[in-house]
């Protein structure tokens, strides 16, 4: 029955739900403001990383920009060791899940989580807690142990990796967001966007075998993720990509957001390079070299509009 | 009925268990309701944990062989196959057949002897469970996986990832036949001869049925009624009744109560040796330790259909699927022979582990990472089946510790990730004449990546370039350097096993980088950029 009651509590919830978004609407109309003509925002401090993003999403236009109602949504976060947040070989699980939220906010249809593992994926996936977090925010996490998932892709402009098994779900989904940690790296001195690219592919072996620096660069032409977020709340400075122990670990709490992944790359090498990763410049790392040649972003930080944020 | 399903099905779940619904230390207490688990584990853990097979014993002296029929799942397995192939060939029926004590007893004795002076090698071919795990797991669970994932593929095409296609375990191909040969024996044993198996090879029949001789319950022919009409010796699985001497051979008998089903005039009992009888419908009630409630024999259609889930086990060996793609010349390359296989973390040590496994199978199906294979010779002819490292298929997760919680008998012993970090199960070998690095001058380093203490750790070599190095006091003989070596045929880096595992050193911590963290204003120092 429709009593005087609930029609009340309904009014009530109605005008709560108006007087919230007038609230909150002075901050959406200041986003929209010329904000979105920045090349790369970069954040530091607050309370985690997820209030970084959201800070820092504003301005590259808000999530509207990258996503549109009614598109699917594939987050590819790094999640590739069975190890715990705190040890920063993974992607911050916090993070992973205010995307998929600001995701849903701007109309995603589905939104997709899913990253071919290096230790056993259900431990990954588990202890890397992103599968909890996104769950949690309403994303379907979906494996990368099995082939059958992998679809044969041609790579044009690669040099050396002409052909690749990518993830059915890269090649599908309608935006790719890449949501890197930033490492050390043992023999590429550092990972982050481009070589988080390699988790949606089956054989990485292949990589390795013929030359990791090279291959990175030619996959990283097949599909230009449409953002890329890297974590460097926790960043991993040593014993890379696995890490150690916690002290291998320093708290920077930045977040850098772009949609050029070769300048993300050179953020974090600016970042790594003052902890001794053994480069100086970003352009001492061979694959971000590469990819600058290829055109595929550009590494001159210093010409760049940045927009620095600390909280 | 209820008893037997339930164990049966519980039993064979967690070997395919792909999903992890049951926990591994819940995995690990459903097996040791088993006799032979639960009796090595009280032998070699000497834990605080549930002995099993003290209750089945209790529960022998009172009902006799109960725990044929109702908990062992060989024993389950094979009246499955009876009711299928009777329920095909109407009129076949069992007849008295004599006991073939020498076999019998043989074996137990054999297996006993055995088990004192050198370890588990009799068990490991006769316990009824290590047999009913193995053929789950080598047939059964591929089976299952085969169709769960045809049903994920079709559903991957319409982007439905709710089930997940689950790559099948790797398992060469002689172990798979001596387990299919094993069950099918049984199997053709069983429907010619019903329990024959049960009576004359287990070991674990052999000392019930010994036990049973003074169990306080058993099967009666009573002659004063009896009307000779020999049904009860048709439907008797074990053959021990032979009704023209109207004698019942206890020892063999897996209270199947099919002759009290089948008699007309209940001149079959089920009651106590001494001549006071217990009515048949006192015992329909009885309920015993172990929850077995003797209710109807009878088979159901459900249960029946149940069982028709084994008939489709056949098997598709898992081919080898190694990568044709080589950059090294073979000729050039250095080849290195291994000279041990590793033994799971856990086991102390090779020969320690091949004296306490049984080869159920049970850790491989559980392990994560694939690492775990049954052994062919690489244990030599004391380890056949029996898991060892093998790193060309995975390499031994350095926080997981599931082999330990699910083993029911202790051979690879239960210990904490702590402990675990400090076992070392083998070392490895660089051979820097295969390394990516040294012959084609690109970087690679995946051994280092995946190293999990940096015993494997990368040195300047030429300009731009970092060489592997080997520091083997940390290295805990995991093989994730030699799994992931790109290097093929012979790989650049390889984890040789040692017999006596010892202890790996801890890396030593680096003191923590503190940086200053809350900053109010803006300011450009903030970033390096």
């Amino acid at each position: 029955m429709y009593t005087r009651r609930k029609f009340l509590t309904k009014l009530k919830t109605f005008f709560e739900g108006t007087f919230f978004t007038f609230l909150l609407f002075p901050a959406l109309a200041e986003s929209s403001e010329e904000k979105n003509d920045y090349d790369l925002v970069a954040l530091k401090g607050g309370r985690g990383p997820d209030e970084l993003f959201r800070n820092g999403i504003n301005y590259l236009g808000g999530m509207k920009r990258f996503v549109k109602k009614g598109q699917s949504v594939l987050i590819k976060p790094n999640m590739g060791w069975d190890r715990s947040p705190e040890y920063g070989a993974n992607t911050n699980p916090v993070l992973i899940e205010a995307i998929i939220r600001e995701c849903f906010n701007a109309g995603a249809s589905s939104v997709y989580v899913m990253d071919h593992t290096c230790d056993s994926w259900k431990s990954c996936y588990k202890n890397s807690r992103i599968e909890e977090y996104s769950v949690r925010a309403g994303a379907k996490v979906v494996p990368a142990n099995s082939t059958d998932y992998y679809v044969k892709t041609p790579i044009p402009r690669g040099r050396l990796l002409k052909e690749a098994l990518v993830h059915k779900l890269y090649m599908q989904s309608d935006v790719i967001i890449n949501v890197p940690v930033l490492k050390h790296h043992s023999s590429t001195g550092i990972t982050a966007s481009m070589k988080n690219l390699m988790g949606v592919v089956w054989d990485r072996s292949e990589w390795h075998r013929k030359d990791l620096h090279q291959c990175i660069a030619d996959f990283a032409t097949l599909r230009r993720p449409n953002l890329s977020i890297l974590d460097g709340w926790r960043v991993m400075v040593r014993n890379g990509p696995r890490g150690y122990s916690k002290s291998d670990v320093v708290n920077y709490q930045y977040l850098f957001i772009s949609t050029d992944l070769v300048a993300l790359d050179s953020a974090g090498a600016a970042v790594l390079a003052k902890e001794g990763a053994g480069f100086r410049t970003a352009e001492d790392v061979r694959y971000i070299k590469i990819a600058k040649q290829y055109g595929l972003g550009r590494t001159d930080l210093d010409q760049l509009k940045i927009k620095r944020i600390s909280i | 009925m209820v008893s037997a399903v339930t164990f049966i099905a519980l039993l064979t779940f967690i070997f395919f268990d792909i999903y992890n619904l049951i926990p591994a230390p819940a995995v690990r207490y459903i097996v040791l309701t088993q006799f032979i688990p639960s009796f090595l584990d009280f032998f070699t853990s000497l834990s605080p944990a549930f002995y099993f097979f003290i209750l089945i014993i209790i529960l022998t002296l009172i009902t006799g062989r109960a725990y044929c029929s109702f908990m062992c799942p060989l024993g389950i397995f094979q009246d499955i196959v009876i009711r299928v192939s009777s329920s095909l060939r109407k009129g076949k029926s069992f007849a008295f057949g004599r006991a073939y004590n020498f076999i019998r007893y043989g074996i137990l004795s054999a297996t006993a002897a055995v088990l004192i002076f050198t370890g588990t090698f009799f068990l490991l071919w006769f316990d009824p469970f290590s047999i009913y795990g193995r053929f789950a797991f080598y047939i059964v669970s591929p089976v299952i996986i085969k169709i769960n994932n045809f049903i994920a593929v079709t559903m991957i095409k319409f982007n439905q990832y709710t089930l997940q296609a689950v790559e099948i375990k790797p398992v060469s191909t002689v172990p798979v036949i001596i387990t299919l040969i094993i069950i099918l024996l049984i199997v053709i044993s069983a429907i010619f001869k019903g329990r024959l198996y049960c009576n004359t090879v287990c070991p674990v029949g052999a000392l019930l049925g010994i036990i049973s001789k003074i169990s306080f319950l058993k099967i009666t022919l009573n002659k004063d009624t009896c009307v000779n009409c020999g049904k009860c010796e048709r439907v008797c699985k074990s053959s021990c009744i032979y009704f023209k001497e109207g004698t019942v051979d206890f020892t063999r008998c897996v209270l199947c109560f099919n002759c009290l089903a089948v008699c007309p005039n209940s001149s079959t009992g089920f009651s106590t040796a001494f001549p006071v009888k217990v009515k048949k419908d006192n015992f329909n009630q009885k309920s015993t330790a172990a929850g077995a409630s003797f209710v109807s024999p009878v088979i159901s259609r459900k249960n029946f259909l149940s069982g028709m889930v084994f008939l489709p086990a056949v098997v598709t060996l898992p081919s080898g699927k190694e990568q044709k793609l080589y950059f090294q010349d073979a000729a050039k390359q250095v080849q290195y022979k291994r000279k041990v296989f590793a033994s799971p973390p856990g086991s102390v040590g090779i020969d320690e582990f091949n004296s306490r496994c049984t080869a159920c199978s049970l850790c491989i199906s559980r392990c994560p990472s694939t690492v775990l294979r049954p052994a062919v010779f690489q244990y030599g002819i004391y380890g056949m089946l029996q898991p060892f490292l093998d790193f060309s298929s995975g390499y031994c997760n350095y926080d997981c510790i599931i082999c330990g919680q699910v083993c029911p008998t202790g051979a690879i012993s239960k210990t904490d990730i702590a402990e675990k970090h400090l076992i070392r199960t083998g070392k490895s070998v660089f051979i820097k004449e295969n390394c990516i690095t040294y012959t084609n001058n690109t970087v690679c380093g995946a051994c280092s990546e995946h190293c999990p203490t940096k015993a494997v750790h990368m040195i300047p070599f030429k300009k731009g370039l970092v060489i592997p190095e080997v520091d083997n006091s940390l290295c805990t003989g995991c093989g994730a350097c030699e799994h992931v070596c790109p290097v093929r045929p012979f790989r650049a880096i390889y984890v040789d096993g040692i017999r006596k595992h010892d202890k790996a050193k801890l890396p030593v911590k680096k003191e923590d980088i503190k940086v200053e963290t809350k900053k109010k204003a803006v300011r450009k120092e903030d970033f390096p950029f």
